[in-house]
């Protein structure tokens, strides 16, 4: 599988998990700083997601304080033999899919949310992304849920298969449906 | 298709990853202060239809009762203060945070017959390890603290309960000491975790384990574990199995619980139960 991309963005996720076991220990002690410290690591590969999943740069946030909020409330019921970037994630997912459920359909598409490259894009290129964003929103949440980790957040296959509690096989097989999918949506930008 | 999917890659990661607005570390920081907040200022809490008396409506009884206690005092004279019981104020106040008591528990008796005619108390007495740890008074009496039963629902603090080490620590008045430092100061915490002379010993495991320290620093769960008679029967193979059964968790959850366990009612019950068994 070929990567020949100008994208040039540094890797939105990367394994904390010494640190974020030690940061865990501090906030159940009552160390406010502890718990920010996890929010600051992992506000953006969250955010990612919950902007890819639900299209909307408000909802996204909301629904990422929300899992923050709620991960905090948690945090004394989190098995620390398991990986908090995973439990954490889950959490997320959850609170995307409950916003999801309340969503209308033909709910538009921010225009930040594909207009926040350089300054330079052309018009094309800006209409070339409302439509990849479109596409995805379009896909069946299983299915958004893989593309949003794969490729905006960079987890490999075991990681996914850890945050969404289901095998890796099965990882494999909603990607390459997902990616089925979404060349099939996304022709003629492919073909072009 | 390959040079399809070439294509694809690229375009998912031309839109790439989205940065999140400058001020979510702060909102989400704010938030979980208000939460903090919140449940210090809160006046009434309604859950599962049982009010909880808090914070303020505490202050006002407190306030009446140190206004009756005032009023008696002028009339009959004060009473004289005894020196040489400075030294034990300071362990009694090692915990000040309001807990919840019975008093502060309004469950009616219509709450606590409906869940003692309940298929969850049905279950409760046909569990025999659960009935078993009920049988035991000290137990009963425990559980009677609302707030016990509200830390129990959570599993981290019945597997302390459940700890060889906890049991063994509170038995002992030398670690129990250690412990109750441990417990209450962070820094000693890491201290005696990192100390060479006490590493491998009871105390250090359990202060090395976040989820017992929690634990132990509610006062009801401390309360319940210097009780010698409980710590014998959580020592009791049936007490693991009694407290990680779902008729055990199932009953606890409901608001009733803690009143109805000490009623007559109940008393009855486990009673008949512990004969037909």
């Amino acid at each position: 599988m070929a990567y020949a991309t100008n994208f040039s963005a540094p890797t939105v996720y990367v394994r904390n998990d010494a640190e974020d076991a030690a940061d865990v220990v501090r906030c159940l002690e009552g160390d406010h700083a502890a718990f920010e410290a996890l929010v600051d690591r992992y506000q953006r590969p969250f955010f990612t997601f919950a902007v890819r999943v639900l299209g909307n740069r408000d909802e996204a946030s909301d629904a990422v304080q929300t899992a923050f909020v709620k991960v905090y409330e948690n945090l004394a019921t989190f098995d620390r033999n398991r990986r908090f970037f995973s439990w954490a994630y889950r959490i997320l997912v959850n609170e995307c899919l409950n916003v999801r459920r309340g969503q209308r359909p033909s709910e538009s598409i921010d225009a930040d949310l594909v207009a926040q490259g350089s300054p330079l894009d052309d018009v094309e290129r800006t209409e070339r992304r409302r439509q990849v964003q479109a596409a995805i929103l379009q896909l069946p949440l299983e299915y958004r849920d893989v593309i949003v980790l794969h490729y905006f957040n960079g987890l490999a296959y075991e990681d996914i298969s850890e945050t969404l509690g289901v095998p890796q096989k099965t990882v494999k097989s909603r990607l390459y449906t997902a990616r089925q999918r979404l060349a099939a949506a996304l022709l003629p930008w492919t073909t072009k | 298709m390959n040079s399809d999917h070439d294509d694809l890659d690229q375009l998912l990661h031309e839109l790439g990853p989205a940065e999140p607005p400058p001020d979510l570390v702060s909102a989400v920081m704010a938030r979980v202060d208000s939460l903090t907040d919140r449940g210090a200022r809160q006046t009434s809490v309604r859950t599962n239809g049982v009010t909880f008396m808090t914070t303020r409506k505490a202050m006002w009884v407190l306030a009446a009762a140190a206004a009756v206690v005032l009023a008696v005092f002028i009339v009959t004279g004060f009473p004289k203060v005894d020196r040489g019981t400075e030294a034990t104020i300071g362990a009694a106040q090692r915990y000040q945070a309001q807990q919840l008591s019975n008093k502060d528990v309004v469950v009616g008796d219509t709450q606590i017959q409906e869940f003692l005619q309940s298929e969850t108390f049905d279950r409760l007495m046909k569990d025999e390890s659960a009935r078993r740890l009920l049988s035991n008074q000290s137990v009963r009496q425990a559980l009677s603290n609302p707030e016990l039963v509200s830390q129990l629902t959570n599993d981290a603090v019945r597997v302390t309960l459940l700890n060889a080490n906890v049991l063994a620590a509170f038995a002992d008045s030398n670690l129990l000491n250690q412990l109750s430092q441990g417990i209450t100061d962070a820094n000693i915490r890491v201290s005696m975790v990192n100390n060479a002379a006490l590493a491998g010993g009871i105390v250090s495991h359990i202060l090395a384990d976040a989820n017992m320290v929690a634990a132990l620093q509610n006062q009801a769960v401390w309360n319940a574990l210097t009780s010698a008679n409980v710590r014998s029967a959580l020592a009791a193979d049936y007490a693991a199995v009694a407290l990680q059964s779902p008729a055990f968790v199932n009953a606890i959850r409901t608001p009733a619980f803690a009143n109805a366990i000490v009623s007559h009612l109940a008393d009855a019950q486990l009673s008949a139960n512990i004969v037909s068994h």
